[in-house]
């Protein structure tokens, strides 16, 4: 009985931790992409008066944009709270709330005064640094799931002493 | 705070399973709208102009001080064609930081008819960046 429950090793806290992030951060991911694709013409809007380089001018990549963005997140979404390549979809999130928080940087310092658009019609606001704020947060769960050693599952089992090794 | 260490393969393992995730992603993002029918619109403003309005009563309402003219054609077509009266002329980049000093007058323009003269070829950049200023934007006809 000793022998198995040294076999299976406990659950360390930093390992709850670490799913709850994954859970919260993909399940905001489905949850944004959701909504955006329940409602792409208040995404389009919103994207429209933000006039990104590349797409402000350029209507049929914009549209692109707008339809493929919301499948993207939910897809991402569902990795990181199915587990399924855990680090790489946590650095992929990284990457794309890096890339919004800089997007609602910019927005923010050329003083545009427009809605968000991140949690499509349920989060109407106008750009503040709080959004800009959170995504940074976001942005730095993610990496720390990456890169936190804490948070990364253990690769080596406590095996039990052989009967040998016992005997010595 | 310990950061996770590892070695230059593990690290271009992992930089390789997040490309390849990431391609996946996107293939699936780009399927799906035609796989469900999701599609997006363009919103109204961003669809060509409908209200039309001549060279000549543009003109005679600019000179009047009832209207404004933005004039988009490039140089050489504003040279053969001139606008009677005075014009603005805007960037042709939409990333040109001209745009900011240009932002107070055409804010100033708000509730006043705007007539676009756009180049031959089409459209121009600056009917985009023109939109988020809710301007009443008009469609100038140039030939009858």
């Amino acid at each position: 009985m000793k022998a198995i429950a040294n076999i299976i090793p406990p659950t360390p806290p930093r390992a709850s931790v670490a799913l709850g992030m994954r859970l919260v951060i993909g399940g905001l991911l489905m949850f944004s992409g959701y909504l955006k694709i329940n409602d792409l013409d208040s995404f389009i809007r919103a994207l429209d008066a933000m006039q990104l380089p590349l797409l402000g001018s350029r209507p049929a990549l914009m549209i692109q944009f707008a339809e493929s963005l919301p499948w993207f997140e939910l897809g991402l979404g569902g990795l990181l709270m199915g587990g399924v390549a855990t680090r790489a979809s946590a650095l992929l999130a990284g990457l794309l709330f890096l890339a919004f928080t800089a997007v609602l940087a910019s927005l923010k310092a050329q003083g545009l005064e427009i809605d968000c658009g991140c949690l499509g019609p349920l989060l109407a606001a106008r750009i503040g640094w709080l959004h800009v704020g959170l995504d940074l947060l976001l942005a730095g769960a993610c990496f720390a799931l990456v890169y936190w050693k804490q948070f990364q599952p253990s690769l080596r089992t406590e095996l039990p002493p052989t009967s040998s090794a016992a005997n010595e | 705070m310990s950061l996770h260490t590892e070695t230059p393969r593990a690290t271009s393992t992992l930089w390789l399973g997040t490309l390849l995730i990431g391609a996946g992603l996107a293939a699936f993002a780009l399927a799906m709208p035609l796989l469900t029918g999701l599609r997006a619109q363009l919103p109204g403003t961003l669809q060509p102009l409908v209200q039309k309005i001549g060279f000549q009563q543009a003109v005679a309402d600019s000179l009047a001080g009832r209207a404004v003219i933005i004039d988009l054609r490039p140089a050489k077509a504003r040279e053969q064609i001139p606008v009677p009266g005075s014009a603005i002329l805007v960037p042709d980049e939409s990333e040109s930081p001209d745009w900011d000093a240009l932002a107070p007058l055409l804010e100033s323009l708000w509730g006043t008819p705007v007539y676009l003269i756009f180049p031959r070829s089409g459209d121009h950049p600056a009917h985009y960046k023109l939109m988020p200023y809710q301007l009443d934007l008009w469609f100038v006809e140039m030939t009858p």
